[in-house]
């Protein structure tokens, strides 16, 4: 027996030394951060996005970025889930449900909260210091580092928000140019002209078919989100009023709810005329923002408020399919003829996260340092962007693939907006353009070297064009960002424990209350009832909450 | 042929208009998105397209049948289908050939008849039956898809009715000859049996094929979703916006795709290998009857 003992302890003993002697060891700096692990190290991730596009013979799993992880720190990285939306909360619930979490993770807000509370999550406090890269640091900062607070439960760190800048306003207007010159109208410079342009885009018959067949401003059901197209944050913002921003007060020193001021008010009762007019389509109230789409393609709407997103999708076909069509876009205005103060905020949606069972939680921060020095480098070249980038030949957007990528807390558009406008304007030259905002630039030139003209075989430059050109959507968001009429939500956290409870049920009577205002089966007065009962089912609890919130993190300090 | 009375040929009329009626309150919604899938990108976004295509492309198709993904999925599923059909087939068939019995014949029939007719209304629930598939280590294979389903006990219950409507006689003239139970089945009682073996063949077919769900939550590689769940991926996710300029530039037949028609061709697409199957099982339904084989 104790032979056998002896015999068995020196067989493990010289197994040992063997795999010592053979296992290379992992590659570290003088601050003890691993560069390379020696042995290769594989980590199962669930991945949360979209199906991007590949190149022919590439998938999720063989591709640049894959690769890049093989090659400079020997992770091999294998995804084995890649979902989206209610698809990737199926399989996340699922895997937490069943104890089979990953190794590397997506979650949303209270996954991340209850995961991290429940040490199911890799606690990184520590690696965080060590292992952060400058760029990675700055892109997750931003300006204040408010947003990446958030990631902290009970003062530890257990992963870190996916920042990507900035929820625009959907309060940007787009107009048909070409409407308002055959009806010789200026374009709007107060609220009050531009209801007046909505009466006549009505009425008129802009489109000269001799029918009754246009909507002065298109309208979609959406009462409390931002929405692509035919939101009502525009017409609310001239009044100063909002649908789902939380509000701070100086004087007062307190948050309040934007959707339930004076001025929310007295932009539904606008609303509620034009509705009363038939200025606003009858049917707004079952239609989506892809069915207002929809009619601005079909050419029955020249007037709505929006966001920067999908100029490409609607406009281009109404421009295909009305080739007079001719769309300008512009920032909210209010009653005097400034620009509006509208309702942004941060986004805080996806937690990167390391499971606790795994043995290399520091990769968290390697792959995330492996996206941000490529793509928010500066020093990038051209050449790494066509590898880890847009492919130059396929048009495949390559940076779509990488794990734990984030883009600058502070968006990227703005600062590419900003540059670009220097160049636009001769007053720096193209040196100082990063490598994609390049490509922007070549695009808004070309599109205002043409005249600023569709040209259907040039989509392309007609999209840079339109977006970053000194006329562009995006030229109108910075100028209100910089002038600080871009207002950011008081409160952007994870959902406060009411808010998990109660805010689909306020939202779901926010929208109730706001479509029967604007349709006329409530009157305007209805609205004082709606805060009562907004603050009476949840909303003052809620408000408290935010206001917790916030002067814990602005006020007390 | 009798005199119809005139009653009767206005009911006649009706009939026929109201049938047809109802045929087309089916057919038009397919109709509509086959004119949809296609037409052209401007018309679609507009919601010009009613039921004729407007600007003909077969684009979307074309964009559809070249993505591997399609076949792949398409493969999962002709094999699903194969699989799943014939395990529900095979305990169909097991389970209800026993319960058809009776007492005094099967003395345990009461006990498995309970045995199988609880869990048709009481579930273990979602999380639980996944914990289940997971732990017995059928994730990510196409066994999830079919073993948690092979016995459904709907089709044990036709299947249990349509036995104990073959004449005992039978059974007993078999038994006689000196066959035994298994012989009886399958040399007597299936042969007699294909209407109602059709019916189920159908039924699990249109069920495994048309399925989605079990492949969202059972299968983690996308490379191994069966059709629907893959249609069902393209449907939530398919979004041309997120096609970039650069793309559109390389690859200009992107820039005919709109999400909504892609995803008509897709739907289409899924639909034709049901809509050709269908009526060759149909003709099951009439055949096989026991009518004249027991004399007296």
């Amino acid at each position: 027996m104790k032979k056998t003992l002896v015999f068995l302890v020196t067989l493990v003993m010289l197994a040992t030394m063997c795999s010592f002697g053979l296992a290379e060891a992992d590659v570290v700096d003088e601050q003890g951060r691993i560069v390379r692990y020696g042995e290769p190290v594989h980590l199962t991730a669930y991945f949360c996005r979209s199906m991007p596009r590949f190149n022919e013979g590439d998938d999720i799993n063989h591709n640049a970025w894959i690769q890049r992880y093989k090659d400079l720190y020997n992770i091999e990285l294998e995804i084995v889930v890649l979902a989206n939306g209610d698809d990737y909360k199926q399989k996340m619930t699922m895997a937490i449900a069943s104890d089979k979490m990953p190794d590397l993770m997506y979650l949303d807000g209270n996954q991340y909260t209850q995961l991290a509370k429940a040490g199911k999550l890799a606690d990184v406090t520590d690696l965080f210091d060590l292992y952060c890269g400058d760029i990675l640091r700055s892109t997750l900062m931003g300006k204040d580092g408010k947003v990446f607070e958030q990631s902290y439960v009970n003062g530890r760190l257990y992963g870190f928000t996916k920042t990507k800048g900035m929820v625009y306003p959907s309060t940007m207007l787009y107009i048909r140019k070409d409407w308002l010159d055959k009806l010789n109208l200026e374009a709007p410079k107060t609220f009050d002209d531009l209801v007046k342009v909505a009466y006549a885009f009505a009425n008129d018959d802009p489109d000269g078919n001799g029918q009754n067949d246009t909507y002065g401003l298109g309208l979609c059901n959406e009462m409390v989100k931002p929405s692509d197209y035919g939101s009502l944050q525009g017409v609310l913002a001239a009044y100063g009023g909002f649908s789902n921003t939380w509000v701070y007060d100086e004087e007062s020193g307190t948050v309040s709810y934007g959707a339930l001021n004076e001025g929310t008010k007295k932009g539904l009762e606008a609303l509620a005329k034009m509705y009363a007019d038939g200025v606003i389509d009858k049917e707004f109230g079952v239609k989506k923002a892809q069915q207002v789409g929809e009619d601005i393609a079909a050419g029955k709407t020249g007037m709505y408020f929006g966001t920067a997103g999908g100029v490409l999708y609607y406009l281009s076909d109404c421009m295909i399919n009305n080739p007079e069509a001719e769309w300008i876009s512009m920032n909210a205005m209010d009653l005097e003829g400034n620009d509006a103060t509208v309702g942004s905020a941060y986004t805080l949606q996806d937690w990167f996260a390391v499971n606790a069972k795994c043995e290399h939680p520091e990769a968290l921060f390697l792959l995330a340092n492996a996206f941000q020095n490529v793509i928010n480098n500066p020093k990038t070249t051209q050449e790494e962007l066509n590898t880890y980038g847009i492919d130059p030949v396929t048009g495949v957007n390559k940076a779509s693939y990488p794990y734990f990528a984030c883009d600058p807390a502070e968006s990227k558009d703005l600062t590419y907006t900003r540059t670009i406008r220097q160049v636009l304007k001769g007053e720096a030259d193209e040196s100082i353009l990063a490598p994609e905002a390049l490509k922007y630039y070549m695009g808004a030139k070309k599109y205002a070297e043409a005249g600023n003209k569709y040209d259907p075989n040039d989509i392309t430059a007609w999209q840079y064009g339109v977006n970053y050109g000194l006329d562009g959507v995006h030229q109108h968001y910075l100028d209100i960002y910089e002038s600080g009429k871009m207002l950011f939500s008081a409160w952007f956290g994870t959902e406060t424990p009411t808010m998990v409870r109660k805010m689909s049920t306020l939202n779901d009577l926010q929208a109730e209350t706001f479509t029967k205002i604007i349709s006329g089966s409530a009157s305007v007065d209805s609205f004082d009832d709606f805060v009562a009962s907004w603050n009476r089912l949840g909303g003052e609890d809620i408000t408290k909450e935010v206001n917790e919130w916030y002067a814990e993190r602005y006020l007390n300090q | 042929m009798l005199k119809r009375t005139k009653g009767e040929k206005i009911f006649a009329v009706i009939n026929v208009i109201f049938l047809t009626g109802l045929a087309l309150v089916c057919l038009l919604p397919i109709w509509n998105l086959l004119a949809v899938s296609l037409s052209a990108k401007n018309y679609v976004q507009a919601n010009m397209v009613s039921l004729a295509p407007l600007g003909f492309t077969t684009s979307n198709y074309h964009y559809m049948l070249h993505e591997s993904s399609f076949w792949e999925a398409f493969i999962v599923s002709a094999k699903r289908v194969f699989l799943g059909v014939a395990v529900n087939l095979l305990f169909t068939i097991c389970a209800a050939y026993p319960l058809s019995k009776r007492k005094d014949q099967f003395g345990a029939r009461g006990f498995y008849a309970a045995f199988f007719l609880i869990p048709m209304v009481f579930t273990g629930g979602l999380i639980p039956t996944y914990l289940v598939v997971s732990n017995v280590g059928l994730i990510d294979s196409i066994w999830a898809l079919v073993l948690p389903e092979a016995l459904e006990m709907y089709y044990v219950l036709l299947m249990m009715n349509f036995f104990r409507g073959i004449p005992g006689e039978i059974e007993e003239a078999a038994l006689v000859d000196g066959a035994s139970w298994l012989t009886t089945l399958v040399k007597v009682y299936l042969p007699l049996s294909l209407p109602s073996l059709a019916t189920i063949t159908l039924y699990a077919l249109v069920h495994h094929w048309n399925a989605y769900f079990d492949g969202m939550i059972y299968i983690n590689n996308t490379h191994n979703y069966p059709l629907m769940t893959y249609l069902r991926s393209v449907i939530e996710g398919f979004d041309t916006s997120d096609i970039r300029p650069d793309e559109i530039a390389a690859d200009p037949i992107l820039a005919q795709l709109t999400g909504r028609s892609v995803k008509a061709a897709g739907i289409i697409l899924c639909t034709v290998p049901m809509a050709v199957i269908y009526p060759f099982l149909q003709k099951f339904f009439v055949h096989g009857l026991t009518v004249g084989s027991v004399k007296g």
